[in-house]
C-alpha cells in the first residue's frame, strides 16, 4: 500500500520529463518537412530553368547573354509562381568553357528560408541549389 | 486482492487516453500521403503538358500561338479528370512568355484535392490546394 502511494506520481514525472523532448522532436520534423518541400520547389525551378537555358541558340558570335537570361527568367518565374517572395531569392548564371573548350551553363539560386519554429531550428538557413549542364550552343573554336 | 481491484481499469483508461492521439497520427499520415501522391500527379501532368505544347510550331508570325495553349490545356484536362469536369476546384493556365531565343511555354495548375479524411484545422492550412508549375522552351522560335 505504502509502495503504491510512493509510486503514484512516477508516471506524471516521466510524462513531464518526456514532453519537452517529444514537442521538440515534433517541431523539428515539421520544420524539416517544410524545408524539404521548399528545397524541392527550388530544385524543380533550377532544373527547368537550366533546361530552358541549355537549349537556347544564339546569333553568331554567341555571348551567352540569351542563354543566361533564358535560364534566370525561367527560374524566377517558377519561384514566384511557387509563392517565393521576390525579395527572398537571387538567381545567378554563368556560361563558361572548361579546359576542353566545352561551354557549360551553371545556374544557382539562393533562397532565404525562415524556419517555422524560430532561430533554434537547424533548418533556419538559406537554400542554395546549383546545376551545371552542357549547352546546345557551342561557339566555334578560335581557329575555325 | 484489494490492490488488484483498484488497478483494474488502468489499462482501459490509458487506452482511452492514447486512442485519440493514435487515431489522429494515423489519419494525418494517410492525409499527407494522399496529398503527396496528388501533388506528384499534378506536377507530372503539368511538366508533360508543357513538353507537349512546346513541340508545336507557332508559325512564321506566331499566328498559331493559340494552338500551343490549346494543346497544353487539352493535355492537362486529359490527365487531370477534375479539370475536365467543368473545372470545379481546378485552375489552370498555359501561357507563352519571354522572347526568342528563349520563348517559353509555362503551365500552371492549382487543384483542390478531395480529402479522404476530414482533419480538424486542415481547411485553415489550405493544404488541399495542390499547386504545380512547369516551363519548357519552345522548339520553334520565331525571330
Amino acid at each position: 500500500m505504502l509502495r503504491s502511494l510512493r509510486r503514484r506520481g512516477a508516471s506524471a514525472v516521466e510524462f513531464a520529463l518526456c514532453i519537452p523532448f517529444v514537442t521538440t522532436t515534433m517541431a523539428g520534423v515539421i520544420d524539416g518537412c517544410w524545408y524539404v518541400s521548399r528545397s524541392r520547389s527550388v530544385g524543380e525551378a533550377i532544373r527547368t530553368g537550366t533546361r530552358v537555358g541549355s537549349m537556347v541558340d544564339e546569333d553568331y558570335p554567341a555571348t551567352g547573354e540569351d542563354i543566361k537570361s533564358g535560364a534566370i527568367l525561367t527560374v524566377e518565374d517558377m519561384l514566384l509562381s511557387n509563392g517565393v517572395d521576390k525579395d527572398d531569392f537571387t538567381v545567378t548564371a554563368t556560361w563558361e568553357p572548361d579546359g576542353d573548350d566545352l561551354y557549360w551553363l551553371e545556374v544557382q539560386a539562393d533562397v532565404a528560408h525562415n524556419a517555422l519554429f524560430g532561430d533554434w531550428s537547424p533548418f533556419n538557413r538559406n537554400i542554395r541549389y546549383k546545376m551545371l549542364v552542357v549547352t546546345k550552343e557551342q561557339p566555334p573554336p578560335p581557329d575555325a | 486482492m484489494r490492490r488488484e481491484t483498484r488497478r483494474r481499469g488502468a489499462n482501459a483508461i490509458e487506452f482511452a487516453m492514447l486512442l485519440p492521439l493514435y487515431v489522429s497520427l494515423t489519419s494525418t499520415t494517410i492525409v499527407f500521403s494522399w496529398l503527396f501522391f496528388q501533388r506528384s500527379a499534378v506536377t507530372t501532368a503539368t511538366v508533360d503538358a508543357c513538353r507537349v505544347a512546346s513541340l508545336i510550331d507557332p508559325g512564321p508570325e506566331e499566328e498559331d500561338l493559340g494552338l500551343i495553349i490549346a494543346a497544353g490545356e487539352k493535355y492537362l484536362k486529359a490527365e487531370l479528370s477534375q479539370c475536365d469536369d467543368g473545372g470545379e476546384g481546378c485552375t489552370m493556365e498555359v501561357r507563352v512568355v519571354h522572347a526568342a531565343p528563349f520563348r517559353t511555354v509555362e503551365c500552371e495548375v492549382t487543384l483542390k484535392v478531395p480529402m479522404l479524411i476530414s482533419v480538424p484545422g486542415m481547411a485553415d492550412l489550405k493544404l488541399e490546394q495542390v499547386h504545380a508549375t512547369g516551363a519548357r522552351r519552345l522548339e520553334h522560335q520565331v525571330y
